[in-house]
């Protein structure tokens, strides 16, 4: 990943990670950026594994770390850093992750229209070329791109809260 | 099913089972039997939220709980031997959800010997709001088939 988005660690964390409760609860590190692109880190933790015999961590984690790296690849492209919502979320689980490793995932927002964002994502456990998952995501941005979002409720219908 | 006909696992079999995955004790998850279906509820708690403002649930704990639900819905009506492992997911979040305890119901769409096809609904309140939905493939793994 081009690094020269990059922050320091702890306002790259900040800004991308402990604004969410859960991602800070599953322990996410940020840990670089460029426009558009996010990687988060997740130290390898045995409580959030799926089979406690083998260690391997469960899809959830996985799904959970794709779902919150591409929501902030999106916001990593909007200073305003308005709300979000995913529109729906597709995981490729290839393979299990080796237990006691640390895991990547790498995302990018690739397009973008007013209301709607689509992502890529890739999470390894080492080599990005032999991935434990890949993923398509589509969020919708509520709001209309301007730091107001007071007068834009109709842009909040599918996936906002009522 | 197996060739030697092991009978299914029983409720109880299946509690245990998801008292002894690490991940879902963090989640808190507990098996409901409802009409012979299998619901599984994940209680809400602050640090399972995606959204601040909202205090919405985040999407990754519920395609976590709906991965949980097809899994558990697989093992149900399958002997022993059998290990679902899911292959791919794929999530519509289709309403905001509200800071309160959250439930999943899967129906399997076609069970093969290889592979299964599951149907998630996940719903808070009213289950005929759903919040999410997913459709998982499964492999139906038999680990004397895994090196």
């Amino acid at each position: 990943m081009d690094a020269s988005g990059a922050m320091p660690q702890e306002q790259g964390q900040n800004t991308f990670v402990a604004c969410v409760p859960h991602n800070r609860s599953l322990g996410f590190r940020y840990v670089e950026h460029a426009p558009g692109r996010m990687l988060f880190e997740m130290p390898y933790r045995a409580d959030l594994a799926g089979d406690a015999r083998t260690g391997t961590l469960h899809g959830g984690v996985i799904t959970t770390l794709i779902d919150a790296t591409s929501g902030q690849a999106l916001l990593s492209l909007l200073p305003e850093r308005p709300p979000i919502v995913t529109l729906d979320l597709r995981v490729d689980f290839v393979r299990p992750p080796r237990a006691g490793v640390a895991l990547r995932c790498e995302a990018h927002c690739h397009s973008r229209t007013p209301q709607v964002a689509y992502t890529r994502a890739t999470v390894h456990d080492g080599d990005i070329h032999d991935p434990v998952a890949t993923s398509v995501g589509t969020f919708m941005l509520l709001g209309d791109g301007k730091p107001d979002t007071s007068t834009s409720t109709s842009t909040a219908e599918p996936g906002a809260a009522p | 099913m197996s060739a030697d006909g092991a009978p299914p696992r029983s409720p109880a079999q299946l509690a245990a089972l998801l008292a002894a995955m690490p991940y879902a004790r963090h989640l808190g998850l507990s098996l409901q039997h409802e009409d012979e279906a299998l619901v599984l509820r994940l209680p809400f708690r602050d640090d399972l939220v995606g959204n601040p403002s909202l205090r919405a649930l985040h999407g990754g704990a519920m395609g976590a709980l709906m991965e949980c639900a097809a899994v558990f819905q697989l093992m149900a009506g399958a002997d022993p031997s059998v290990v679902p492992r899911p292959v791919s997911i794929n999530i519509e979040y289709l309403r905001g959800p509200q800071p309160v305890d959250t439930f999943a119901r899967a129906s399997i769409t076609r069970r093969g010997r290889r592979v299964a096809s599951v149907r998630v609904i996940v719903y808070q309140a009213d289950p005929d709001k759903p919040v999410a939905a997913a459709s998982l493939q499964v492999l139906l793994a038999v680990p004397r088939d895994c090196p």
